[in-house]
């Protein structure tokens, strides 16, 4: 802890902070910074309204030409046509939620050599990011996310979530999902420290969580071998989890179970962060910024 | 006075290998890699006092940068020991960042798109600064450095010297007992680094706060340093006071003499043979260059006013480049420069 210090600039010496009063002060201005920071920005995200808006509406279009040459309450996979829409629709709405930027973050930090001035600081990088993306989430909650919904809703025929109780658990869900993306993005960030160009590192790990996430695609709908292998690894707590509780797919007393899930998949993950963060951290100082 | 950096052998050495050439060699260096060793710190010693404005100068590739870094924390030494206000900087990097200010001239620490005062509010949170403690500092600060005006702006929207002055108060705001500078005034106009080196005598002589600068502009090290570190390959030639340094054997004095009427080159290149060289820089002007240990200056000024009439006259000092030029040309003969100031 520091010292007393002399200079007549100072007054004293900062007293002994509650480590949790303190993390809350410094973080949540982190997130409040961040959120100024998209303020900077707004405009960009008309484009992501409309690239969003795309993607929902050619999902929609297939599946209505998938389910067209069959009655009207038939299924595929397990899911009708109002439901497939739904997924599609309320998956991408939640997906303007957990997104989030920390691998593009850690790469630019690294290159620029910027990341050597949080070494600097007597701040946690990991938390730092992770508020910092908190924040962005929060700007987009409102700017974004919103108005996209309104558009989505108004638009397509999407369902109502199963019963309130689901609905409830769903935003929960999607909260850990949030989290869960964070430690991915983290880790995929931190690769930089090893290799001189990561952006194929983090276009790979983009096209594998939409994929295995279950974003574009229900997982009922992958063959066998592939749901056992998707079974194994965390990204199906992303957005197929979630979206199965909006459905009520999974009943309300399971719900719990998938809450679960990702929280032990979010404290597995982060503790490999902080496995490899260490790495990182030997890497620049062993190397050089 | 106890050092308040002790530094001792230090030596940094960076692991690197010979690429060879063409797509086989590359494929031979993924299986074996022809490893050497680089020392790009090379057993420095340094015994810094509380209080004092350093000069730590080098041409690129000396080793400044890499030993700002371990003295910063940010990078481990290979070898020797340091101790900087009784931290290891490396091993309590986390306790020790409180005890510093670090500002890197190309790189900034605040929010790109936010206010700078906002960013002042997070850093003042991170490191614990009491809300009346920072209201204090940043009236100071902005009152010295004239920030009144920027702390609503965003960092995007400032100047290099306004982006400057924000980070210096930056790294002041937790009242750090040093204060690391990498090349602080780099692309700055005149105006602008004058006020920046204010600044820092100003804090340097108010606050007693330890400042290391690194910096290629010569002329700030003259005006604030009273001490200089010379480093070259990684070790450092020169410690020493900026006075001893200039009144080292083999520097040159110059000197410029306007005549009344045609300039006597002859005359006085015969007069002071082998002991002073003149050329003529038009008509009736002469310039040239003598060791103020073989050739006194009053000798100089007496020879010339006796003989000729003489419109005006000045001597230069060595100037810091001829200094360092010097000390770097004696360095690379593996000679170190006795310096005890």
């Amino acid at each position: 802890m520091a010292k007393a210090s002399t200079g007549p600039m100072s007054v004293q010496a900062a007293d002994r902070v509650d480590p949790i009063r303190r993390a809350k002060s410094v973080y949540g201005a982190v997130i409040r910074n961040a959120f100024l920071d998209m303020l900077a920005y707004r405009l960009r995200y008309f484009t992501g309204i409309i690239t969003y808006l795309l993607f929902v509406s050619v999902h929609y279009f297939i599946w209505t030409a998938v389910f067209a040459a069959r009655e009207s309450n038939a299924t595929i996979n397990g899911f009708t046509l109002p439901e497939m829409v739904t997924y599609v629709s309320i998956g991408w709405i939640a997906r303007s939620l957990y997104f989030s930027n920390i691998d593009y973050e850690i790469n630019e930090l690294v290159r620029s050599g910027q990341v050597s001035v949080y070494l600097l600081r007597p701040v946690n990088f990991h938390l730092l990011l992770v508020a910092q993306a908190a924040g962005e989430t929060l700007f987009r909650l409102l700017f974004f996310t919103v108005p996209i919904s309104g558009v989505i809703l108004w638009l397509f025929p999407v369902e109502l979530p199963a019963s309130l109780g689901h609905f409830a658990w769903f935003l929960a869900a999607t909260v850990m999902s949030f989290l869960i993306l964070a430690e991915v993005n983290f880790i995929t960030g931190l690769c930089a420290f090893w290799f001189k160009s990561i952006d194929g590192v983090m276009r790979a790990k983009y096209f594998l969580v939409q994929i295995l996430s279950g974003l574009l695609l229900p997982l009922s709908f992958f063959p066998g071998w592939l749901q056992t292998v998707v079974e194994l690894l965390p990204f199906k707590t992303i957005s197929y989890l979630p979206l199965q509780l909006y459905l009520g797919k999974v009943p309300l007393d399971e719900a719990p179970t998938v809450l679960f899930e990702q929280l032990c998949w979010w404290v597995a993950l982060g503790m490999l962060s902080y496995f490899v963060w260490r790495r990182a951290v030997r890497v620049l100082t062993l190397q050089g910024g | 006075m106890s050092g308040i950096i002790k530094l001792e052998e230090l030596t940094k050495t960076y692991r690197s290998f010979n690429r060879r050439e063409g797509v086989w060699g590359s494929v031979k260096d993924l299986l074996h890699r022809d490893y050497f060793d680089v020392k790009a710190v090379d057993g420095i010693s340094l015994d810094v006092p509380e209080g004092e404005l350093l000069g730590y100068i080098g041409p690129n590739g000396a080793g400044k940068s890499t030993s700002i870094k371990m003295l910063t924390g940010i990078l481990k030494p290979s070898s020797g020991s340091m101790q900087v206000n009784g931290y290891h900087p490396f091993r309590d990097r986390k306790a020790y960042t409180r005890q510093i200010g670090v500002v890197f001239g190309q790189r900034t620490q605040l929010w790109w798109d936010i206010a700078v005062i906002e960013s002042f509010r997070l850093l003042s949170k991170i490191y614990d600064v009491r809300q009346v403690d920072f209201d204090a500092r940043l009236k100071n600060l902005s009152e010295i450095l004239e920030l009144e005006a920027l702390l609503r702006l965003p960092v995007r929207k400032l100047s290099l010297g306004q982006r400057m002055r924000c980070d210096l108060a930056a790294s002041l705001l937790h009242n750090p007992k040093l204060l690391f500078l990498d090349e602080p005034t780099i692309g700055l106009d005149a105006v602008a680094k004058d006020s920046i080196r204010d600044f820092l005598r100003a804090i340097n002589r108010d606050f007693g706060t330890t400042i290391i600068l690194t910096t290629h502009d010569l002329k700030e090290i003259e005006e604030l340093c009273q001490r200089i570190v010379v480093l070259d390959k990684g070790k450092i030639i020169y410690d020493g006071s900026l006075v001893k340094v200039k009144a080292m054997p083999g520097l040159k004095r110059s000197i410029v003499i306007d005549f009344a009427g045609k300039a006597p080159l002859e005359e006085l290149s015969t007069l002071f043979q082998g002991r002073a060289q003149f050329s003529l820089q038009s008509e009736r002007r002469l310039v040239g260059e003598f060791a103020p240990e073989q050739l006194p200056a009053a000798e100089v000024v007496r020879t010339v006013l006796d003989r000729h009439e003489v419109a005006d006259l000045t001597i230069t000092e060595p100037s810091i480049e001829q200094v360092i030029v010097k000390l770097y040309r004696d360095g690379a003969n593996g000679s170190r420069v006795a310096g005890n100031g």
